[in-house]
């Protein structure tokens, strides 16, 4: 035999054809139905409560006098949010004040810098209440 | 010389098509999972969103004056223990009762009046001198342990432990009683369990 | 030679028909393929959640660049409406604002469904939806279709909204000392001190852009307060009884103080009232007073004081109610004890930590969005 006989070969090229679109029809389908639990888990994941809350609980720490460190009575606040926070939640929190009077402010204020880590997200401020 | 194996070609090329074409769709097919709705998380983005605003809403002063004096109903039940001052008389214990009432109002209610049926259980996390995590439980719906697709949400709290005015000692108290929190300005932690029961 | 040799050979049809016959097998597989596509109920979820956020913790935008879109007039609303969003500020996500609420809902301005598809639920594809919300356990207001029966995208969110503020003042504090030709009263807004003493606009004394109301109560402790007023009948000095006394509300007005500016009024030159609980109020004016037995209401809402060339933030505003002490016997006006400001330090000012100041209250409401 001269020459390999191909005069069959379509037959089989078909059938290869209509496994390929099989697999990319599976694959778009397949990915589709991904979309919505990622939509959930992304929600689920950043920790947009825990930053709010964090934040509001540091200001109201300040408004109540007790975020300027020389305080006797707030000496163990950083620390409960330090140790609570990594304990339960997984997550680093701290803030530290320090009294500033920026120069818009006739008042006596505080800077606080805020800190937030949970590995996937961080965030950090600075904020004069 | 007639070739007589040459038709044997087609048979050949058409049965190893067809095993191609089964090959794949048995792959396919046998890769595809079911989703159900609990896979997807939804139903815990949702129960996770709720719980995080009933906390907030609780933890939201709701007037003028209490915003200045930075007091909010959570606080005041997780105080378990309110100065004569800030408080109804006849309150002084009902901490973890008040706290059930506000928190299924809020959680269950429908704006259709009806009431949805999610069951909840507090603990409360905190740090003191002794004890460098320790927790007590405050509230609860039902003594049973929770269901699937549970989720936990948190809120800190802030409790000034420090008033001892008059006779009275205004120090935080647990459900059971027990003062463990120190004497000084404390945050603890609100944990809540929620599920659908 | 007969030629009788086929076209196509036994083999080509044996492997034909194999080919074709798992072909035909496969491609009836491929709606197994569907069975968990259920992206649509997925989807709906998803949008469901954002326009849940956009209501609670978005205040909304308008053109301007500010988040005032509420005082927006129906006709300039679908231009200059980008973003329909209830809560109050940037700053106080899930505390809402009850006339933005009342805004949204306001058929003349917004329409059913395009509006809202437009400025709240956005996405290519018209979604259909539901949008509810109950306030304090009474107050029902919704939007959209009936929910289906099968699956949707549904999220319930829980909130407070902010009431509105008024003032409740007994006649009795603020009596005058003496008697006096003079009984006008005087109720100051500051309202730079209002805007100032809170910052916190969850709980700040707004009324450029909420209701206030003020209701001057108790107004028949004047009848009884009045032991000095005699007339003359024929030359006889008698006292007057009560049965002969009325107080009349003579006219009812407001004025403006601007810093570096005289004190204006301002329009409507003679304001509305309700008088002792009737429903249909009343512009009382020297040529037609109202007779007055035991109380006076003023409402004022949302967009009266930030109307164009009414008031600015610095402003100090005054209502003003001239009483008038009516002798029916002998058709004259006395001089006499009455409400007003004018004696001693009788100023009722509008502010925080008032007695007779209900200060804006949070109230918890839910809300519930279904998409579909």
């Amino acid at each position: 035999m001269a020459r390999l006989n191909d005069d069959a070969q379509w037959i089989v090229l078909m059938g290869f054809l209509i496994s390929l679109a099989f697999f990319f029809l599976a694959i778009l389908l397949n990915q589709s139905v991904v979309v919505g639990q990622t939509t959930a888990e992304g929600v689920l994941e950043f920790p947009k409560n825990d930053i709010r809350d964090f934040h509001t609980e540091v200001v109201r720490v300040s408004q109540a006098n007790v975020g300027n460190f020389s305080d006797p009575r707030s000496q163990g606040i950083l620390a409960d949010f330090q140790n609570l926070s990594m304990n339960r939640k997984g997550a680093v929190a701290s803030f530290n004040t320090s009294s500033a009077q920026p120069g818009f402010f006739t008042a006596k204020v505080y800077k606080i810098n805020l800190h937030y880590s949970n590995g996937v997200s961080v965030y950090n401020e600075t904020a004069y209440y | 010389m007639v070739d007589h194996a040459a038709g044997q070609l087609y048979t050949i090329e058409g049965i190893a098509a067809a095993l191609i074409m089964l090959v794949t769709a048995w792959i396919v097919l046998g890769t595809t999972t079911m989703y159900t709705p609990g896979d997807t998380h939804i139903s815990d983005m949702q129960l996770e969103q709720l719980g995080s605003d009933v906390l907030a809403m609780m933890d939201t002063p709701n007037t003028s004056l209490e915003n200045r004096a930075q007091t909010s109903d959570l606080q005041k039940f997780i105080k378990n223990n309110y100065s004569a001052v800030s408080s109804p008389p006849g309150d002084y214990h009902k901490g973890p009762e008040l706290f059930n009432t506000m928190f299924l109002s809020y959680a269950n209610g429908l704006t259709n009046g009806r009431a949805d049926h999610l069951q909840y259980a507090a603990t409360v996390y905190y740090r003191n001198a002794t004890t460098p995590t320790g927790s007590y439980e405050f509230s609860r719906t039902r003594n049973i342990t929770p269901g699937d697709h549970a989720v936990r949400v948190t809120r800190w709290v802030l409790i000034d432990n420090t008033i001892t005015s008059g006779p009275t000692d205004y120090k935080s108290l647990t459900p059971a009683g027990t003062a463990i929190l120190d004497r000084r300005w404390q945050e603890v932690l609100v944990e809540v369990l929620i599920w659908r029961g | 030679m007969k030629h009788d040799t086929a076209y196509l050979s036994i083999d080509f049809l044996a492997g034909f028909t194999i080919f074709m016959v798992a072909f035909i097998w496969v491609a009836t597989m491929i709606p197994g393929l569907f069975v968990n596509v259920r992206g649509t109920q997925i989807d709906y979820d998803a949008v469901a959640y954002r326009t849940g956020v956009i209501l609670t913790e978005d205040p909304g935008w308008q053109v301007d660049g500010t988040s005032e879109w509420e005082v927006i007039d129906d006709a300039r609303v679908p231009e200059e409406v980008k973003r329909i969003g209830w809560a109050i500020a940037k700053e106080n996500p899930g505390v809402l604002s009850a006339v933005k609420i009342n805004r949204s809902f306001c058929s003349t301005a917004f329409t059913y469904p395009e509006s809202y598809q437009d400025k709240v639920i956005f996405g290519d594809m018209p979604y259909r939806f539901n949008i509810s919300v109950l306030t304090n356990g009474t107050t029902y207001q919704s939007v959209g279709d009936i929910r289906p029966n099968g699956a949707y995208g549904y999220i319930r969110r829980v909130v407070k909204v902010k009431q509105m503020s008024d003032s409740t003042i007994p006649a009795y504090a603020f009596m005058s000392e003496g008697t006096s030709p003079n009984h006008m009263f005087s109720p100051e807004l500051n309202i730079t001190d209002l805007l100032f003493k809170e910052q916190n606009l969850a709980y700040q004394i707004n009324p450029r852009q909420e209701s206030t109301a003020i209701n001057i109560t108790n107004v028949s402790w004047v009848y009884g307060n009045q032991s000095n007023l005699d007339y003359f009948d024929s030359g006889v000095e008698k006292p007057v009884g009560t049965s002969n006394l009325k107080v009349r509300l003579l006219d009812v007005n407001i004025t403006r103080l601007n810093p570096s500016e005289p004190l204006v009024a301002i329009p409507p030159f003679g304001h509305e009232v309700y008088i002792d609980g009737g429903s249909t109020p009343v512009i009382p004016r020297q040529s037609s007073p109202v007779v007055v037995q035991e109380n006076v209401s003023i409402l004022f809402n949302s967009t009266f004081f930030a109307a164009e060339g009414k008031t600015t933030t610095a402003s100090r505003i005054f209502v003003n109610f001239t009483f008038g002490l009516w002798n029916t016997s002998n058709s004259t006006y006395d001089d006499g004890y009455c409400i007003n400001s004018t004696f001693g330090n009788n100023l009722f000012r509008y502010d925080y930590g008032s007695p007779w100041v209900h200060e804006p209250v949070l109230e918890p409401a839910i809300l519930e969005v279904a998409v579909w």
